[in-house]
């Protein structure tokens, strides 16, 4: 996805907020991902059940008033369960976005204005890294290290580093021969204040809307690797075991699979609504012209 | 008065595949205290090359094959990083060509003006009210309100100024400014001279002024050093160098400039032949292939400086000779 430097000048901030709220796509993406940070955030006070507490009177109860989303084979709150899912979604999107966002721009920046042969040995383990698919890479490592939480971040935080510092050491590169970062070495400007505040604040726009688009992705990674048993640890609830949970009596109780697969494809749309909205303000080289 | 800047010797390669290009080769020039000294040339001549070098900010692939250049008395070759720094900015700082890409575009105008005063230590508050005496100094109205700009919110006369107000911001002792107008329209060049007619005033510091626009260098130089190929061909104050050319180079170069011709002519006047390739350069006078007034001596050898007047030198035979 071409990348534009400029873009974020163009505007000034309230006509790019009024831009924002004109596009319908947009403000449905907005509410979506409010909806659900919202949900993950005030899980506790919006159910009353506790999300590994087992009823087996109501075992794949239909949703009810008692149970708006039903019941899993345990008796647990399939709504409950779902919110409490979306906070470790979240979790692992929010870690594992600011690390690699993080890790991505400081190693791009080095790559990108450092010395040659440092490049040189960056470029190699960024395309050493990426030539694994991340799913191969994130089974052999937990294979390795036993399924938790943190190896699942660990290992989306290690492969989006180099997609994240190729992107910044590209813009680096450019900005480096840019006439005002040559005006700001003819001031005696050093090179980390030339990084921080030359080069960062014009890298910076375009890598945070990538990054809102990626949070999907990153989602859906940990949601597939919880359904596989190699993300979080049972009984945590999250979209993937919620799934996993639904889908061996998806025959008589359909709603499981409902209540695990709706909030991630929410989440996918809502994220990639309001990032696409997002680029299509802050690029307008970008926008589909009708 | 010792003069502020002195280059003694100058010679700078660039590194090329294919063998180095002889950028610059014993360039000599000096910049007293409180003068404007004009470079001119054609492209390639390496104006801009001298100005890198005095701020030590040559391109990778260049090498200093010789020389010393000294600002106040220390010579910049042997000083350290640390002190490199703190004279950029402090004590020499530059104006560029293009105003349109010499600012940061995500910053505004009065963050980056505070910006360059890091080295100080005043409130932040006061650094603000410099920034804004500094941009109504160079004619940007409404500085208050417009100091909270962005770059792009202002046209390009406009932000020429603020690259001035920028440059003048820490008071330095030289001020470079490297080809000021080029990338402006006649009207904003002509704003811009008047500016800096009306900053020598207050400024107390010397100018380079890089150009290859002779009516700049006539408006607003003291003296005027013209470069050609690599190499200072002539050096003179400046009513000299536009009404007593001595050097052939220079007599051509003005007969070029399309604001002297007297009348309407369908073809205007080109010095014929081309630069030497500075990757062999010719063993005699730089110029001879394409001087109208060559001879013998020439082709085979170099002249030296010859002095018209005590002030005025061209590096020409038929001055040596008489």
């Amino acid at each position: 996805m071409p990348i534009s430097n400029t873009a974020v000048i163009t505007q000034s901030r309230f006509s790019a907020y009024r831009q924002f709220f004109r596009e319908p796509l947009g403000v449905l993406g907005l509410v979506l991902v409010l909806l659900l940070g919202l949900g993950a955030i005030l899980a506790p006070y919006l159910t009353d059940y506790a999300p590994n507490a087992i009823d087996i009177k109501v075992r794949l109860a239909p949703p009810s008033s008692e149970h708006w989303l039903g019941a899993d084979h345990l008796g647990r709150d399939t709504f409950t369960r779902v919110l409490y899912g979306g906070r470790v979604a979240l979790k692992v999107a929010a870690w594992s976005i600011s690390l690699s966002l993080l890790g991505g721009l400081l190693l791009g920046m080095i790559a990108g204005y450092g010395p040659r042969w440092l490049d040189n040995l960056l470029i190699l383990i960024f395309d050493a890294v990426r030539s694994f698919p991340t799913i191969m890479f994130a089974l052999a490592i937990i294979t390795l290290t036993g399924p938790s939480l943190n190896m699942v971040i660990l290992v989306i935080v290690i492969t989006s580093i180099p997609v994240y510092a190729r992107i910044v050491r590209a813009q680096t590169m450019s900005l480096r021969e840019s006439e005002f970062v040559f005006a700001a070495r003819s001031i005696g400007t050093g090179w980390f204040r030339m990084l921080y505040l030359h080069i960062l604040p014009n890298v910076i726009g375009p890598l945070l809307i990538l990054a809102s688009m990626d949070i999907p992705v990153v989602v859906t990674i940990e949601s597939g690797l919880s359904f596989l048993g190699l993300g979080v640890r049972p009984p945590t609830a999250s979209w993937g075991t919620v799934l996993a949970d639904g889908y061996a009596y998806v025959r008589n109780t359909p709603w499981l699979l409902v209540a695990g697969g709706v909030p991630l494809i929410l989440t996918t749309l809502g994220f990639t609504f309001m990032g696409e909205t997002l680029r299509d303000i802050f690029d307008p080289t970008l926008k589909r012209r009708d | 008065m010792e003069p502020v800047l002195s280059i003694k010797d100058l010679s700078v390669d660039f590194s090329t595949p294919t063998g180095p290009i002889h950028a610059l080769r014993r360039v000599n020039l000096s910049v007293p205290q409180k003068r404007i000294v004009g470079i001119v040339g054609e492209s390639g001549s390496g104006k801009s090359t001298v100005v890198s070098a005095v701020m030590r900010l040559l391109a990778n692939n260049a090498n200093v094959r010789g020389g010393e250049i000294y600002f106040e008395g220390r010579n910049i070759f042997t000083m350290k990083e640390k002190e490199l720094r703190a004279m950029r900015g402090e004590d020499i700082a530059m104006v560029f060509q293009d105003p349109m890409t010499a600012q940061t575009p995500v910053l505004s105008v009065g963050q980056q003006m505070i910006d360059i005063q890091y080295r100080r230590s005043l409130p932040y508050k006061e650094k603000r009210q410099q920034a804004i005496e500094m941009l109504n100094r160079v004619g940007i109205p409404d500085a208050d309100d417009r100091v909270d700009q962005y770059p792009h919110q202002f046209s390009g006369g406009m932000r020429q100024r603020i690259s001035i107000a920028m440059a003048l911001m820490m008071n330095p002792k030289l001020l470079i400014a490297d080809e000021p107008t080029t990338a402006l329209d006649v009207t904003l060049e002509a704003q811009i001279i008047h500016l800096f007619r009306e900053l020598r005033k207050t400024f107390d510091g010397s100018i380079i002024v890089v150009s290859h626009n002779l009516g700049l260098i006539a408006e607003l130089c003291d003296e005027v050093v013209v470069m050609y190929a690599g190499e200072v061909v002539e050096r003179a104050p400046v009513d000299d160098i536009f009404y007593r050319a001595a050097h052939p180079y220079t007599r051509a170069l003005l007969n070029c400039d399309p604001a002297r011709l007297g009348e309407l002519t369908q073809d205007l006047p080109t010095i014929p032949g081309e630069v030497p390739d500075l990757q062999k350069v010719p063993a005699g006078c730089i110029f001879s292939s394409r001087c109208a007034e060559d001879f013998d001596t020439c082709a085979c050898q170099r002249p030296l400086m010859a002095a018209v007047t005590s002030a005025h030198e061209a590096r020409c035979h038929l001055l040596s000779n008489d």
